[in-house]
């Protein structure tokens, strides 16, 4: 990328002295005032200073804000834990949505690989002045994120469970101890390794993401999926699956392995018009509505 | 029976209270005759390999064509209810130009400034007034004698 030009620094700093470290992750002076206005806004003014510096050495905002809004929630954000972003936000409104449009007598929810916890707590969030029982579980291999999903399920007073555990483990239902689930969510990592590497003009991960985001949330292909179904969806009495990811070739994966078992696939794309999750469905299970959220139908 | 008088006068120039504004003319948005598009800003990647923080609104108002955007805050939720809240705004605007919220709001504003010039005004015309007519001291009214007494108390001479 291109360096910031001197005149755009000497404008910056006509307009506010706190404004120029902000500019090399913002790349322009409205972006860079709409950052500050939010850091002005969240922090005490002693940690003005303290907060650009940190942007200038490519920190992510939501790591010096502490939060990230997600649906209604402020989920808290802390450094080695992936931050949540809007994509999944999105699909995960609509399939609130659409579990509200269900009327389901009992939810019971297992979220692989989830970090935060914010999809589990939203869909808790949503769902909680419904008459539908929630039995949501959420679990993840990373101690750190273990953490601070407890922490953001007591900040927000709502009920889900948390564990450590792994998606690779065989065994993983029953040490979850869960066989009674409906429905399996996951936002794995997805990123090949050859594509983390690369520069964000060729498709890869930009700077922020990569300096300082856990790369244990980001490096992850097919095996991801793969596990995902056979250590979790299969064995369970699960009616339906959504998973995120962000190439074609992970849905085909999904598919491939899917259908064998007697599912049915489609992938949604989010806002963007990328491909963004692949949801499973049982031909006359509780979930065929997913249907209604795909864009494609194998 | 006590009759209140209003004057006609006062009840047009009176400036209305803030919690008598009209209220928010949310009303005017009907979900199914607008567009809602999120600007994430650029093409390239998405997902996990970048994060932005911010969620720009944009709401496009199928019938007259106005397009508001919104980006005020980083939550896409708040972001979206503030675009539906100006875009009223504007609606309001359009339909009833002459009572509409921002009017009245703006009349109010200006209101206030003129009164409040009004008070400077009439606070330093009689600052001015009274600078300009100096005080003149007091004349005192003495007898002679005591006048004499105090001549001599003052002079200090030897009897």
């Amino acid at each position: 990328m291109t360096r910031v030009t001197a005149k755009l620094i000497r404008q910056a700093r006509s307009i506010s002295p706190y404004l120029p470290p902000l500019l090399p992750a913002n790349r322009s002076i409205n972006q860079a005032l709409l950052e500050l206005k939010w850091i002005k806004c969240e922090l005490p003014k002693n940690e003005w200073r303290k907060a650009v510096n940190k942007r200038l050495k490519w920190v992510p905002l939501q790591y010096i804000l502490k939060t990230q809004p997600f649906g209604n929630l402020n989920i808290l954000c802390k450094d080695g834990v992936l931050i949540p972003r809007w994509e999944t936000e999105e699909w995960c409104m609509k399939l609130a949505n659409l579990i509200k449009g269900l009327k389901l007598e009992k939810l019971s929810m297992i979220d692989a690989c989830t970090g935060t916890g914010c999809i589990s707590l939203l869909i808790n969030d949503e769902l909680k002045s419904t008459a539908t029982n929630l039995d949501i579980h959420g679990f993840d291999v990373s101690g750190k994120a273990y953490d601070l999903a407890k922490e953001n399920n007591e900040f927000h007073h709502l009920s889900v469970n948390f564990h450590l555990g792994d998606v690779f483990d065989e065994e993983i239902l029953d040490k979850l101890q869960l066989t009674d689930v409906n429905l399996i969510t996951s936002n794995p990592p997805y990123i090949p390794e050859e594509d983390y590497n690369k520069s964000v003009l060729l498709n890869g991960v930009s700077k922020s993401v990569k300096l300082h985001e856990p790369k244990l949330a980001l490096v992850g292909n097919g095996e991801f999926y793969y596990n995902l179904l056979y250590n979790l969806v299969f064995p369970s009495s699960a009616d339906g699956f959504v998973f995120e990811l962000g190439y074609k070739e992970q849905a085909d994966l999904v598919n491939e392995v899917a259908k064998l078992n007697g599912w049915r696939v489609g992938y949604m794309k989010d806002s963007a018009e990328k491909i963004r999750c692949v949801l499973g469905w049982k031909a006359d299970g509780k979930f065929k509505s997913l249907k209604d959220l795909c864009s494609y139908v194998y | 029976m006590f009759k209140r008088h209003i004057s006609i006068t006062s009840c047009l120039y009176s400036i209305p209270k803030k919690n008598k504004l009209p209220p928010r003319p949310k009303w005017l948005i009907k979900e199914d005759e607008i567009k809602e598009k999120f600007l994430k800003g650029g093409s390239g990647p998405g997902g996990q390999k970048i994060n932005k923080c911010n969620s720009k609104v944009q709401l496009t108002h199928i019938p007259t064509g106005i397009v508001v955007t919104c980006q005020a805050t980083r939550s896409q939720q708040q972001n979206r209810d503030k675009a539906r809240e100006l875009l009223a705004l504007k609606l309001d605007d359009l339909y009833n130009a002459e009572n509409s919220r921002n009017n009245i709001i703006h009349d109010r504003q200006l209101k206030l400034k003129q009164s409040k010039a009004k008070k400077a005004n009439r606070k330093y015309k009689k600052l001015e007034e009274e600078k300009d007519t100096p005080s003149t001291p007091e004349e005192v009214i003495m007898d002679p004698d005591q006048e004499f007494d105090e001549f001599i108390k003052s002079a200090k001479v030897d009897v």
